[in-house]
This record gives C-alpha cells, structure tokens and sequence, in this order.
C-alpha cells in the first residue's frame, strides 16, 4: 500500500485514525503496531515475517549489548546483530546482482535466485542497524519492551520510503507523546502538499518522461526534457513521499527529522547532499564514514572514505551497476570540489554555481534512471547532440507547450518562493485571511488529488471498439 | 480555529468518503469509459490482494466521472496542458491524439491483406480503401497527427495483390464526423458511397430525401467520457426507409448458428455503453445482410470495422448478399469454414486508427 493510493487515503487511513484516537492511551502503541502491520501486510503478506524478525532480532541484540555493557560481549553482539542486518538486505536485495556479475566474470551459469524486494527493506534495516549501533555507542536507551520496538521499526508513516528514523531521536515519543489539534493540522497540511507534489507534479513529469524515452522520434531537446522531467519527477516523488510520512507522523503524535530541504538551489554538490535525502546521508555519515576515520587520516584514507560511503550509497539505492556509478560520480565531484572546486565556486556568481550543480545533478540523475550503462551512455550521447537526430522537432515543441504549466510549477516548487510568499503575508497581517483560506485550500487541493489518483485507473476500452 | 477547521474538512473528507464507498452500491459499468467495472466479488485474495483492492477502489470510487472530469479540467484549465489523456477539443471537434505513425502496424495491415488475398481472393475483384480519422482534417499545426502520406505510400508499396486502392480522403470533412465520436455520420456518406460506386462500378443511388431520418439524443461518444471535459452531446441519425427494413441480417456470432435479427439497427443499443452499436449490432464477427429486392445479384464481402457499419446497409440497394467480416473478432485463417469465397467483390474498408493499430486483427 502506498500514501498516494485510494485504499490509503479512504479506507486505511480513516480506520486507523478513529481506532487510534478512540483508545485508551497505554493502547495506542498496539493500534499503531497492529496497523502497521496490517499496512505492511496488505503489500507484503509473507515479507511482514521478515520485518517482525528483523525487529526480534535487533531487540534481542539490544538487551545483550546492554547486559554486557563494556565487555566483548556486547561487541560480539553488535557484530551479530550487523551481519544479520546486512546479511538479509544482501540476499534480497543484491543476491542476484552478485549472480550476474560472477556469471559474467567467471563464465559461470549459476541460476538467479529471483527473489521480490521486500518492500522498505533498505529503509528498515538501516533504522534497526542505528538502534543497535546506537545502543553500544550509549547513544540510545536499550528498549527492552518488543511491542515498543517493533511499533518504532515498522511504523507505517516511514516503513516503506523513509525518512530514516533513528530510534534516539523518537524514543521518547515512542514511550509518551502528546497529540493536539495543531499538530494534527500541520501533519494534514503537510501530509496534503506530499501527496500534491507526489500526484499532480512527480505522476505527471513520471507520464512525460516515460512517454520521451519510449518517443520513435527523438531530438535534443526532447533528450533534455526528458531528462530534466526526470530529475524534477525524482525530487518531487521523494520530497512528496517524505512529506506525506513526517505529515502522517505528526498526526500521530510523533516528529520525524526533515529529508529533503530544497535541494535545487543548491549552489555546489557538497550543499546539495546536505539538502537532498539527508536522513540518508546522515545516516552514512555517522556508520559509515565517520567510523572508517573520516577526514582524519592521511589524504588517501580520506579519499578512499569519501568513494567507499558513495559506492555503498549508489549500491543503496539499488542493485545495478548504474547505481554504483552514480554514487561513484557525486563521489568523485564531492571529493574534487574538497579539493579544490569548493575554493572556486565561492568566487563564482551565484547564478553559475546554480548552473553547475543542475547541470551535474541532470547528468547524474540520466544515470540513476537508465536501465543500464548502455542506455545511459546513448541518453548522453543524444542530450549533447551525438545521435543522428534533429536538434528540435514537432514532437518536442507539442509536449513542451502541453508540460510547460507543470514545469512552471515543478520549477517554483523546488524553491522556497512559495513558502516565503506565505511568510510574508503573515508579516503583512493578512494571516487572518488565511484561517479560512488555508483549511478550504487544503481541502481543495485533496479533492484534485483525489480527481487525479481515480483518473490513473482511466482505462477506455476503445481499440476494440474502432 | 485555523487548526480546527483543517482537522475537520479534512476527517471529514476521508470518513465520509470512506463511508460513501462502502455504503453506495458499486457501478456494473462505466459508461464514459466503455467498459466492465471491477466488483468487489472480482478481488481475488492471493499475494496481489492490494493491486486487486486498489483496483477496485479506484473504480468504484464515489463520483468517479466528477472526480476524473476535475482532473481533467485542472490539466487543461490550471496547468494549460493541450491534451487530457491524449483528448484535445477545439472549436470545431473534439480529437484523440494519434501519433506518430506506427510503420510496423502499417506493414502488418498490408500484410494481412495480402495473406488474406493469397488464402481466398485471387480471381475476385478486390478493393481497398482507408477511413481517414479526425486527426486528419486538422489544419493547426500545434496538434500532433500523424503522416498520413507515409501510410499510404506504405500500403501502397506493400500490398501486393489485384487489389484497387480507392481514395475517399476527399470525399469527406470533419463536419461528416461526431463532435464526441470518432465515428462517422451516416447521414453524410452520400460522396463516400459515389466515390465507392465509380471504382466499384454500381449507381450511387443515394439520396437523403428518400430516408427516415431517426435521431438518438443524447448520443455520448467516445471521445465524450474520456475527455472529461465540458462538451455537449451529439445527436445520432440514422436512416430508416421501407428498403432498410426489409433486408434480412444474419449474424454469426459464435461461429455455429446464423442468429437473424429483425432489422439492421439494435435500438436497444440507444442510450447503452456505446450507442453506436446501434448499427449492425455493433462489433460482430461474421454478419450477412441480405436483400432479395437489390438491383443485381452481385455479393459483397467487406472486410471492416465499426465505420462500415453505417456505411454498408447503405449499398444494399446494390448488392443482393453483403457479408461483413471483422477480423478483431474472428481470425482470417479459419473464414473458408463460414464464408464460400466464389467470385463476390471484396472490398477492405478500415479507419487509419485500425491501419495504425493492425495489432488487433487476428
């Protein structure tokens, strides 16, 4: 199930909603477990076992970390418990990208195992591996309550597409929380403006970007509008996502960490992957690159730090060497603007840093979304003009004028204009306008929603009918 | 105030949806999109459970039509998109967006024309001829359509047997079409039927005066429900004289038994998912009209789709025996077993929607 569905918005989510705020609270721990569960259940009937095991799992470790506290055992358990961590997203999730490449290398013919992703699998290990690492580190309470636990793994607001909760930052919450009307509408708005980014924005480029790629005939700039839908699709369709689950999460009471925080006005790659996805590049930077030494070191442990935590972060994202490629490639330029770029970008007008980082992040995202190396090299060939095509044709300039009111949006949308716009109203006192304009507003902009998740089942029955 | 007030629209919305589906008896049909809708009893309960629910849940949403017409009109109204799912309407016509032009599709049509003369036509006097869709009579240059030229230099090149083209490009406009429909008037064919009549070598005796004009309102086409915009309903006209009733329809629908129906025209049809199917019962596979009072014994096989329908009561007056063969629903390689191929007329009458979608015809 996901947020921007009908069975989400108007079935799920009213149901958990009276159930949740109908009970007592020593119960609203268990409504939320069985509901995520539940939630899990409805898209991954045999996979809820593995999460329910995963969450064991590290509750067990947890209490032995605890237990053993200052002696080896509790290495030992943190050890455990991070082999079987990554042990299980390895076999799901790279077992047969392994098997691809040993039958490439070695000529061998070992069958894939061809097993479905479990849904949030890398988001929930990555939550479960920082409770335990956290626990040794004295970091985090040990939690030695499993329904507590399990609620906090697989609560449903970020099981599936994060944000990467850490359990330091909401174990409080998990064991008290407060709920209040205007927390409750914060998270509707917010939950509200994810699903509009998500559905009318992210849906809509997806429709154009997919339509460019599958075009019979191609052209430049059809190649950049492709491209470029692409990379506002992405941003949209995550940012979307991380705002329906903080928006979801502070419904119920609890604060999750922000994610994304405008990341296209960055003004070099270093600022952009302090915007982008930031529960995940915290995430490497406290397990991953911090542990290995950081920037201490010599100059080339640093570097081999800096390309280890892109390599597992493109690998994070999935199981293809296009991936790791793109991990690799904003390793490279986080590494080159350390060195030097960082230094030159400073005495730039800012208009070229802005230039620069789209540019890099476009090329980047050309990567991430082709299906493999060969598909991403011809993509490059045809933005930058290498495929017999023409630089511009009918095709192009019919679906840039029928996008251009969504790329005007899309555009506006990955900058703070709007939220300043709201900002200076309230300075201007005409706030008050908004006691009715922002709830009818809101409520408007579900409604649309809604118009457009019921028309992506649009199915007309009509070759048949010539 | 602000807090509560967004609290309540916004629970209030999602509950009483949530009440509105389950309480509200689920739709059989949706007549704008043409087609079965999924019932609650259709959601299987394997591992695809939540693909099955969802798809339920999006087809049975209350007020479906008003939600989708609204997605459409913030598409074409806010955003200033041209087309809402390939639908575009101008003054003059709603239109499909139909490109680009799909060589493959126009090859495997030349194709099966060809098999199907080498199978069972060689010595019949064969005909072809193209239905141009709406697209066609576009003059804007921001709409995309597709190379229609190229179509025809393909077919023409590819198709190899006897075989006439005969052009009725001009013989049409896109007032002879619905403004909601992809379909043709059948009160406007009198230039197509004279075009037919000159290479076919019959007297167009045609004429408007001659006929009933019967009319259906209010006909929603197909263009009507998925466009999802503002649009008025056409008026759907059909033909009806003393001649018309007394020709004799047979339909071969399950390929053992001719079932003869009384009259070429279903008016149980009027007002049903397509009202269009009015004519000849709408897609059959095999249908014969008959006509013991037409003016030679010639017999006509028509290889078509639903454009003839309209168009081929209209030559009875010609042809005693007219045999309709859709290839959408039967495949060309078992029609010995329902069709005596001996020397009738052929002629092969498809819209460039088929010709582009060649695909479907088996």
């Amino acid at each position: 199930m996901v947020f921007s569905s009908i069975s989400f918005i108007y079935y799920f989510l009213p149901v958990i909603l009276i159930i949740y705020f109908s009970v007592p609270k020593p119960l609203k721990n268990m409504v939320l477990l069985v509901g995520s569960l539940i939630f899990y259940a409805f898209s991954e009937p045999v996979y809820v076992l593995l999460l329910l095991f995963s969450s064991l799992v590290d509750f067990i470790h947890g209490i032995i970390i605890e237990n053993n506290r200052g002696n080896k055992k509790a290495k030992r358990a943190l050890i455990s418990s991070i082999v079987i961590n990554i042990a299980l997203l390895a076999f799901f999730k790279y077992s047969d990208f392994i098997i691809l490449n040993i039958n490439t290398i070695f000529d061998m013919n070992i069958h894939s195992l061809g097993l479905r992703l479990p849904v949030g699998i890398s988001f929930y290990t990555f939550q479960t591996m920082s409770y335990t690492i956290d626990v040794y580190r004295g970091q985090a309470k040990v939690q030695r309550n499993l329904l507590k636990l399990a609620t906090y793994v697989s609560l449903f607001p970020q099981l599936i597409a994060g944000p990467i909760v850490r359990y330091r930052d909401i174990q409080e919450q998990i064991d008290s929380r407060e709920s209040s009307y205007d927390l409750f509408a914060g998270g509707i708005s917010r939950f509200v403006i994810g699903l509009s980014k998500k559905v009318i924005l992210a849906n809509t480029l997806g429709e154009l970007s997919v339509l460019i790629s599958n075009t019979g005939s191609p052209s430049v700039i059809f190649y950049w509008m492709g491209a470029i839908a692409f990379t506002l699709q992405i941003y949209f369709d995550f940012s979307g996502y991380s705002d329906m689950a903080i928006g979801l999460g502070r419904m119920f009471g609890f604060k999750f960490m922000e994610n994304f925080n405008y990341p296209y006005i960055s003004k070099s790659i270093t600022e952009f992957w302090r915007r982008w996805h930031m529960s995940l590049s915290s995430w490497f930077r406290d397990y991953v690159y911090i542990p290995l030494g950081g920037n201490r070191g010599t100059k080339i442990s640093w570097l081999r730090n800096i390309l280890i935590v892109w390599l597992l972060t493109g690998l994070w994202h999935g199981a293809s060497w296009n991936f790791i490629i793109w991990g690799l490639f904003f390793g490279l330029i986080l590494v080159l603007e350390k060195v030097f770029l960082l230094k030159i970008l400073e005495k730039t007008p800012g208009v070229f840093n802005h230039i620069y980082v789209i540019f890099l992040v476009i090329i980047s995202f050309v990567i991430f979304n082709s299906d493999n190396l060969c598909s991403a090299f011809l993509n490059l060939k045809g933005m930058f003009g290498f495929l017999d095509i023409p630089f511009i044709n009918r095709e192009t300039v019919y679906y840039l004028r029928s996008y251009l009111g969504f790329f005007i949006v899309a555009f506006a949308g990955t900058t703070p204009m709007m939220k300043m716009g709201f900002d200076r109203l309230k300075k201007r006192g005409t706030w008050k306008i908004m006691e009715f304009i922002q709830p009818a507003g809101l409520l408007t902009l579900m409604i649309i929603v809604t118009g457009y998740i019921v028309d992506s089942s649009f199915n007309p029955f009509l070759y048949f009918r010539f | 105030m602000k807090n509560k007030l967004t609290v309540l629209l916004f629970i209030l919305l999602i509950t009483g949806s949530l009440l509105a589906n389950i309480v509200l008896q689920d739709s059989a049909v949706s007549y704008s999109e043409r087609r079965k809708l999924i019932q609650f009893n259709d959601v299987e309960y394997d591992l695809q459970f939540s693909e099955n629910f969802e798809k339920y849940a999006l087809d049975q949403f209350f007020l479906r039509d008003y939600f989708r017409k609204l997605k459409g009109l913030t598409d074409l109204h806010i955003f200033g998109k041209t087309d809402n799912n390939g639908l575009y309407m101008t003054e003059h016509n709603v239109f499909k967006l139909e490109y680009p032009l799909n060589s493959e599709s126009v090859d495997g049509m030349s194709e099966k024309i060809n098999k199907i003369y080498e199978l069972y036509l060689e010595g019949h006097k064969v005909y072809y001829s193209i239905i141009p869709d709406k697209n066609y009579f576009i003059k804007d240059s921001r709409f995309l359509t597709m190379d229609y030229d190229q179509m025809f230099k393909r077919l023409r090149e590819n198709i190899t047997g006897d075989i006439s083209y005969i052009s009725i490009f001009d013989s049409l406009t896109l007032d002879d079409y619905y403004f909601t429909d992809h379909h043709w008037k059948q009160s406007h064919l009198n230039k197509v039927i004279d075009q037919l009549g000159q290479f076919m070598e019959f007297e167009n005796d045609f004429d408007l005066n001659d006929f009933e004009e019967k009319s259906y309102f209010p006909f929603y086409g197909a263009y009507y429900g998925q466009a999802s915009i503002n649009m008025n309903p056409d008026t759907l006209v059909y033909l009806d004289n003393d001649d018309i009733s007394h020709l004799k329809i047979s339909l071969v629908e399950d390929f053992t038994d001719k079932v003869i129906m009384e009259g070429i025209y279903d008016e149980s049809a009027l007002g049903g998912i397509d009202s269009y199917d009015l004519f000849l019962y709408g897609s059959k596979p095999i249908v014969i009209i008959e006509n013991d009072k037409a003016k030679t014994d010639r017999e006509l096989i028509v290889f078509k789709d639903s454009f003839a329908n309209s168009l081929v009561p209209l030559l009875a007056s010609t042809y005693s025996r007219i045999t309709l063969i859709d290839l959408r629903l039967v495949n060309h390689r078992v029609l010995d077993q329902f069709i005596d191929f001996d020397n009738q007329e052929v002629l092969f009458l498809y819209s460039t929607l088929i010709v582009n979608h060649s695909e479907i015809l088996k």
